[in-house]
């Protein structure tokens, strides 16, 4: 007679196989990689990883090995065995304070983590008691049906733990600063918005601009709550406008920046752009078709990647790596007028200045976009023998290659790669005839490089800042050089606007439209 | 003295409990008799055993407890006959009364045995290896044991080709998981973390839930408890009309008076339809009650408290048992073989296995398919 194969005593092989990962993983992987980031530096911590890995396998494989020359035997059993039964209780006890710690301290990390995102308000203690009760009651059962339950929660742990391994956290800056701000915060009045049954609000406005002035945003935010009967709830913040007047202060931008980068509500999708005069003035727009002026900045914004000259959007997240590396960057500017915002090209952002410098124009900016391989797609004039003839961008793709043999004239070259169909022609151009889609390739490569050499110029010789991001390529493949040029690459020596920039573009049609022509 | 051997009794109608689309018409009656013909019609086997017991002092019931011989585990018949002879009342009108008396934990909300009142499912039960058990005076029988999986499991899912049982197996699952937590969701999304809401959707929600004067937690309750009460007088001769006002007053006037949001009617209406979705009657009921303490602990903990009650009733799962068999299995303890018949349902012909879990004596069910040469 076969009884059930399942005895509620023994643990198999499978059970264990997957109850030691659950353990290990544990609540540590939310905070290994800060914690090796902040120790190691450049991108060596996956040494450490293999190190200490190496070495855990090893002494999990030992100590399993032993266990499983002991069957059915206690650890305090075969211990006994092995070294007499008083060493053998002692090092029992010390297994237990060790297991106990361990407990507290991912007990304590669980409270911490979900206090800081989760309860801002709650006591630690009802957290971790909480959680502490439920494990109580797991360990309460069976000890057989504690692994049944780490088998059911393997795949949900594996699944959490590799996204988290997606997300890589990084070290904060210090900032200082005194200056008379004005903040507007633009709420959501819910009735505004009208339901879809309630026929859409009516003429309430959906929105409510609120201004305050105060030295710090997170000040001036708690003044905002005083005036209104909402409470301002950061983590819905979709972005964030800066004047250029603020930008253009040393250190100021980074300042206000700061509380967006810090505050644990606000996220790092958060899009930042630079308003040409007041940014009050942008959030009292009243656009056609949205409700929220808001909503329509960010719409538009998302939108850019569709249309050459419109940069991608900039994300808190992305500015503060910007501001941590002290790398030069570029934000969108705009303009608005009663119904709509406009791009007036980009602000530039010098990183070891701490300052807005100047601003490229819409032109620049499609050399801008184009070099820095931001995906670019939607049309490029050119004039085809001469009508015009709209060239319209599907595919872009650039490579950087940068020669340091001699750092006083670094050789920086640059490939473009267009791909892209004709969208219109003025005039009569034969796309058909042999040799016709070749000279306008070449016709558009010249102008795409004509762009792309006049972004580089002005970026090189006015603005003195290295916006395409040559210094990470530097880094990256020329580490040693890198670290002798690094103090004088954009100011004193002055290596960035020294350096030669040799751009190549090489385009090409693919499709001519679905007519052989459409006039005589 | 009178002879009251034969006498008057239902003749074999259709399910009304358990109606499927496609799929045998009879049911059992409640002549224990006419039953056990019913069964002997569909398995012919002289394994076919048939145990009998006397239930109640007084009433001196018939039970009979059958099962398959050299297919079924020994070990469990003999255990679910000796927790059948400890039973010692006076009568039992309806098979809950034995289940209660033998199932293995009776603080627990999960039904460890199934019933049913179709001899097919009777049939496919005992031929898996497990106990049917039939008592005299009522048309549902008893099948042990049972593991959480079986409970999301329909007849139809077998009736039907493979591909349409696996689709409808795994959103009976999906339906498991809204009956469950979504409510709990809601609450704890709109009161505790609107932050975690995509901006669009907490707009429109913010919208909708204007001039509701209770938090989310008091509208779910009473939405909560207005379905429950529907449903309880649903099966009445006024039920339709009992439906019609509800459907109303939870409908159109709650949300017109102000009472509720509009997205609260959807998201218990959702649950409802969900938890109903469910072939069991008595796992619907397990988690309507679950339900109540997940909205109950996301209001006060959010997400975290939602995911403390989802471990709390993993813990209790792990640690039940039905008939000695682990309520969890094949998930935990893993039965990799049993898989190809759990969320989805192979084909017919990989299927030739009786389930891993139930230890039979004879593990083979089918030959495999053989193709046409």
């Amino acid at each position: 007679m076969r009884s059930f194969e399942y005895g509620d005593d023994k643990i198999g092989g499978i059970e264990l196989m997957i109850a030691i990962p659950s353990m290990l993983i544990g609540v540590g992987v939310l905070s290994l990689p800060r914690n090796i980031s902040s120790i190691m530096t450049g991108s060596d911590g996956w040494i450490v990883i293999v190190l200490t890995g190496g070495i855990s396998i090893l002494t999990v494989w030992l100590m399993a090995k032993l266990a499983a020359s002991f069957p059915h035997h206690s650890f305090l059993s075969y211990a006994s065995i092995i070294v007499s039964k008083p060493i053998a209780t002692v090092l029992t006890f010390l297994f237990a304070i060790s297991f106990i710690s361990f407990a507290a301290y991912d007990m304590r990390v669980l409270g911490h983590i979900s206090q800081q995102y989760l309860f801002n308000h709650t006591p630690v203690e009802i957290v971790t008691v909480s959680f502490l009760l439920v494990v109580v009651y797991a360990v309460a059962g069976s000890r057989a049906a504690l692994f049944r339950l780490n088998i059911i929660f393997f795949p949900i742990i594996t699944i959490i733990l590799l996204l988290v391994l997606l997300i890589n956290t990084a070290e904060e800056a210090k900032t200082n600063g005194n200056y008379q701000l004005i903040l507007s915060n633009q709420f959501v009045a819910p009735p505004g918005l009208g339901t879809p049954s309630g026929g859409g609000g009516g003429g309430e406005k959906a929105f409510m601009n609120i201004s305050a002035s105060g030295e710090s945003i997170y000040d001036i935010a708690q003044d905002l709550a005083n005036q209104t009967s909402k409470i301002p709830f950061f983590e819905h913040i979709k972005i964030v406008i800066v004047s250029e007047e603020v930008a253009a202060i040393p250190q100021l931008f980074a300042n206000v920046m700061d509380v967006f980068i810090r505050n644990r509500d606000t996220r790092r999708g958060i899009k930042v752009i630079i308003a040409k005069g007041k940014a009050k003035d942008i959030l009292n727009i009243q656009p056609e078709i949205e409700k929220l002026p808001s909503k329509y900045i960010d719409r538009i914004l998302d939108n850019s990647l569709t249309k050459t000259s419109e940069l991608k959007p900039v994300r808190v997240g992305d500015i503060h790596e910007y501001l941590l590396t002290k790398t030069s960057f570029v934000l969108s500017e705009v303009t608005s007028d009663e119904t709509s915002i406009y791009f007036e090209g980009g602000a530039v952002y010098k990183g070891d200045a701490d300052k807005l410098i100047g601003s490229l124009n819409l032109k620049e900016m499609i050399g801008f976009e184009l070099i820095t391989d931001q995906r670019v797609q939607g049309p490029i004039l050119v004039n085809f023998n001469n009508h015009l003839t709209t060239y319209s961008l599907r595919e872009e793709n650039s490579k950087i290659k940068i020669d340091t043999h001699n750092p006083e004239d670094i050789k920086i070259d640059i490939q473009i790669k267009l791909e892209g169909e004709i969208q219109e022609t003025f005039g009569t151009v034969l796309l058909q005839k042999a040799g016709v889609i070749e000279a306008l390739e070449k016709e558009i490569s010249n102008v795409v490089k004509e762009i792309a050499t006049q972004s580089i110029k002005k970026a090189q010789q006015e603005l003195e800042a290295d916006i395409f991001g040559f210094r990470d390529n530097l880094e990256k493949f020329h580490y040693d050089t890198w670290q002798e040029i690094k103090k004088d690459w954009e100011q004193g020596e002055n290596y960035f606007a020294q350096s030669t920039v040799n751009v190549t573009v090489k385009a090409e049609v693919h499709s001519d439209g679905v007519v052989e022509k459409s006039k005589k | 003295m009178m002879d009251t051997k034969g006498g008057e009794s239902r003749s074999i109608e259709q399910s009304t409990a358990e109606t499927v689309v496609r799929g045998p018409k009879t049911a059992f009656v409640e002549s224990l008799g006419t039953n056990l013909s019913l069964l002997r019609k569909s398995l012919h086997t002289t394994d076919l055993r048939f145990k009998t017991h006397q239930i109640g002092k007084r009433s001196k019931q018939s039970l009979i407890v059958a099962y398959i011989d050299g297919v079924i585990n020994p070990a469990i018949v003999k255990e679910v006959n000796r927790r059948l002879e400890t039973i010692d009342i006076d009568n039992a009108p309806e098979s809950g009364f034995i289940e209660q008396w033998i199932e293995d934990s009776f603080l627990s909300s999960f039904p460890q045995m199934n019933n049913t009142e179709r001899p097919d499912r009777a049939a496919t039960a005992l031929m898996q290896g497990k106990v049917v058990i039939l008592l005299d005076g009522t048309p549902f029988v008893l099948i042990a044991p049972v593991v959480l999986g079986d409970m999301l499991k329909s007849p139809e899912d077998y009736y039907e080709r493979w591909l349409i049982g696996s689709l409808l197996r795994s959103l009976r699952y999906l339906a498991a998981f809204i009956a469950l937590l979504l409510p709990g969701l809601y609450v704890a999304l709109v009161n505790i973390h609107p932050g975690l809401l995509p901006s669009e959707l907490a707009l429109s929600i913010a919208a909708s839930r204007e001039g509701v004067p209770f938090p989310p937690v008091v509208e779910a309750f009473l939405m909560v408890f207005t379905m429950e009460l529907l449903q309880e007088a649903g099966p009445t001769p006024i039920g339709q009309t009992i439906g019609i006002v509800g459907g109303l007053v939870i409908g159109d006037a709650a949300v017109s008076a102000g009472i509720v949001s509009p997205i609260m009617v959807i998201v218990i209406g959702l649950t409802a339809i969900a938890a109903f979705a469910n072939p069991s009657f008595g796992i619907g009921i397990t988690f309507r009650i679950l339900r109540i303490g997940f909205i109950i602990t996301a209001s006060i903990l959010g997400l975290f408290g939602i995911i403390l009650v989802y471990i709390m009733i993993n813990i209790h799962v792990v640690n039940l048992k039905s008939f000695g068999l682990p309520y969890s299995t094949p998930f935990a303890p893993t039965m990799v073989k049993d898989w190809k018949d759990l969320i989805i349902r192979a084909p017919m012909t990989m299927l030739t296995k009786r389930p891993n879990l139930l230890a039979t004596e004879d593990s083979k069910s089918a030959n495999k398919g053989v193709k046409d040469s």
